[in-house]
């Protein structure tokens, strides 16, 4: 688990063109040679940013994922409305019957 | 060698249910099936840029009262996690679940011979839009997004299932209880209430698990055991002659009876799982839990056996009557009404829930209602009616819904139990069949059914059977006394 491990600011990220290939197929993205060239870089520079976080001393740190919230707030369980019928598909490129129409998929 | 073997059977289930809120689970749109197509979203659970998820006290407070229910632990802590994957029906790309730290761990789900089913897990998360793929839609299909952030809890067990039947026995256990603490409706039609199910095979005493699969569109609990069962028999198929099984994640096909394989492991999802960045944890104070214990509805269990000591029922009408919570409820009210618990199991049990089943009735919109039926209990307790026309009656309470008394005097099924009535049609039935009589008065006593079945015939069914039968022995008697005299 890629993104959990850079959280914990432990794991030395690499990533080469199989991975990106890979996170590329998960994303349902067709990409060329070319792409995954260039994306193989543009995301290993991101991810190595990244690693500048490991470099601090965090070992007597506890995991944390924000510093002003210890707890989420929760909200009564009490309608407020929805959009406007019509309204949540109107952006869609493609939509027929207040359905969202989009390309096949199965499974 | 292999086939030689005997197999022993690991079943997992993975139950998804819908939780009874009033509104989703991050967002204030309603939780609620038949709207529409795409009128009860909204920014948040369209998943467009900027918005936050704000979570719902009473998703939490259901989840918690699964945990009671179920017996699990109940975590203070529980974090939120982002389950990533890419389809029309999930529009912001992942779904918020809970991974690490879920709200409830362990547990148990009881099953009717006494065993019980340890359960692994209970978490919260939101459900995904509902994606349509019509045979006349060509290159399309459709999304309908009102079900994306449907409140669910999944309930994980262990793999601790060992035959279809008790997967059956384990999900039917589940769904009462869930409907008895009005955590779900778990109406399987309606997508409320969904299962997937892990299924693997290996040789009887071996402790390492064989290769499982997964299987999916399981709409109804028999499905679930029809579908196992085709299943566990192509495993040990393979198994038998030296194949081995792939692990697959597969389709079950009620129509033709079969599984479809979905997709194998290579092409398996992978979650990429996280801590949602946008909810902080969960965090439960004992007050809470305390108040949600306090007030945790009564469960099954023991309300049946609260209905067989409380009412003096058999147990197995007790099990009957509290094996759904609107049943037991009815039974509950209707008793609350009419005094004798045995006589109203009898006819609840009897031609009440004949009926239900026979005009396809719901509980919802029933016009017997629990003091309407013990309207008619009395009625018959009293020899007011005969058995044959309170059934009728019942008919015509649940097509007009119109009290007993009422009906009964209006379709003139008021049973005749006057003793001078009664006596003069029995003395008439007796002139008109002397032979009969003749053979009786010689021993053959079976022919006292015959003449009490003209008795009934002509007073149309009405004559009192109790105020009959005594009448007719003496009428007998006397003719008796007469023929020696």
């Amino acid at each position: 688990m890629l993104a959990w491990s850079i959280f914990h600011g432990a794991v030395k990220v690499a990533i080469n063109s199989d991975d990106a290939r890979r996170v590329a197929a998960l994303a349902k993205l067709g990409l060329t040679d070319d792409e995954i060239v260039r994306l193989t870089a543009d995301l290993s520079k991101i991810l190595s940013s990244f690693e500048l976080l490991g470099e601090v001393d965090g070992e007597e740190v506890a995991p944390r994922l924000r510093t002003n919230v210890d707890h989420t707030p929760e909200r009564e369980d009490r309608p407020v409305g929805s959009l406007p019928e019509g309204k949540g598909v109107a952006g869609a490129p493609d939509h027929e019957n207040g359905l969202f129409r989009v390309p096949k998929v199965l499974g | 060698m292999s086939g030689d073997r005997t197999y022993e059977t690991v079943i997992g289930l993975e139950v998804h249910a819908h939780l009874l809120t009033e509104t989703k689970i991050f967002c204030g749109c309603e939780n609620r099936f038949g709207a529409p197509p795409n009128s009860l979203v909204c920014p948040v659970c369209l998943g467009m840029p900027g918005v936050l998820p704000v979570l719902n006290e009473q998703a939490v407070e259901l989840a918690i009262r699964a945990g009671l229910a179920f017996e699990c632990t109940i975590h203070e802590r529980s974090i939120f996690a982002r389950k990533n994957y890419f389809y029309p029906d999930l529009p912001k790309g992942y779904q918020i679940s809970q991974f690490e730290e879920p709200i409830c761990e362990g547990g148990r789900v009881p099953l009717p011979d006494g065993s019980e089913v340890a359960l692994i897990r209970i978490h919260l998360e939101e459900d995904a839009g509902k994606s349509f793929h019509p045979e006349n839609g060509g290159d399309h299909s459709f999304v309908d997004l009102n079900r994306c952030g449907v409140p669910l809890i999944e309930i994980v067990s262990t793999p601790t299932i060992r035959s279809p039947d008790m997967a059956y026995d384990f999900l039917v256990s589940l769904k009462q209880i869930l409907e008895f603490t009005g955590i779900s409706d778990c109406n399987m039609e309606e997508g409320s209430l969904r299962c997937d199910a892990n299924v693997s095979l290996r040789p009887a005493g071996e402790i390492n698990l064989g290769t499982k699969t997964e299987l999916k569109n399981l709409n109804s609990f028999r499905a679930v055991r029809d579908g196992l069962k085709v299943e566990i028999a192509r495993q040990e198929k393979v198994l038998r002659s030296g194949g081995e099984i792939v692990q697959e994640t597969l389709l079950w096909d009620a129509a033709a009876q079969k599984v479809v394989t979905m997709r194998t492991k290579e092409e398996s999802h992978d979650y990429r799982y996280f801590p949602e960045p946008d909810l902080p944890p969960l965090i439960l104070t004992a007050e809470r839990l305390e108040a949600a214990r306090s007030q945790l509805p009564e469960l099954p269990v023991g309300m049946r056996i609260r209905f067989a000591e409380a009412y003096g029922l058999r147990e197995y009408d007790a099990a009957v009557l509290t094996g759904s919570a609107e049943l037991a409820r009815f039974f509950e009210e209707t008793v609350a009404h009419f005094p004798d618990p045995n006589q109203a199991a009898n006819f609840v049990l009897g031609p009440f829930l004949r009926l239900m089943k026979e005009k396809n009735l719901g509980w919802a919109d029933l016009p017997i209602t629990p003091a309407r039926l013990a309207g008619l209990l009395d009625l018959l307790a009293e020899g007011s009616i005969s058995a044959a026309s309170a059934r009728n009656v019942l008919e015509s309470m649940a097509a007009t819904g119109r009290d007993a008394a009422r009906l009964t005097e209006s379709l003139g099924l008021t049973q005749i139990s006057d003793d001078g009535a009664i006596r003069s049609v029995v003395r008439e039935v007796l002139d008109g069949n002397a032979p009969q009589v003749a053979e009786y008065l010689a021993g053959k006593e079976k022919v006292f059914g015959f003449l009490v079945g003209q008795v009934m015939k002509a007073t149309r069914g009405k004559g009192n059977p109790k105020v009959v039968t005594p009448i007719m022995k003496e009428e007998l008697a006397g003719r008796a006394g007469k023929k020696r005299g």
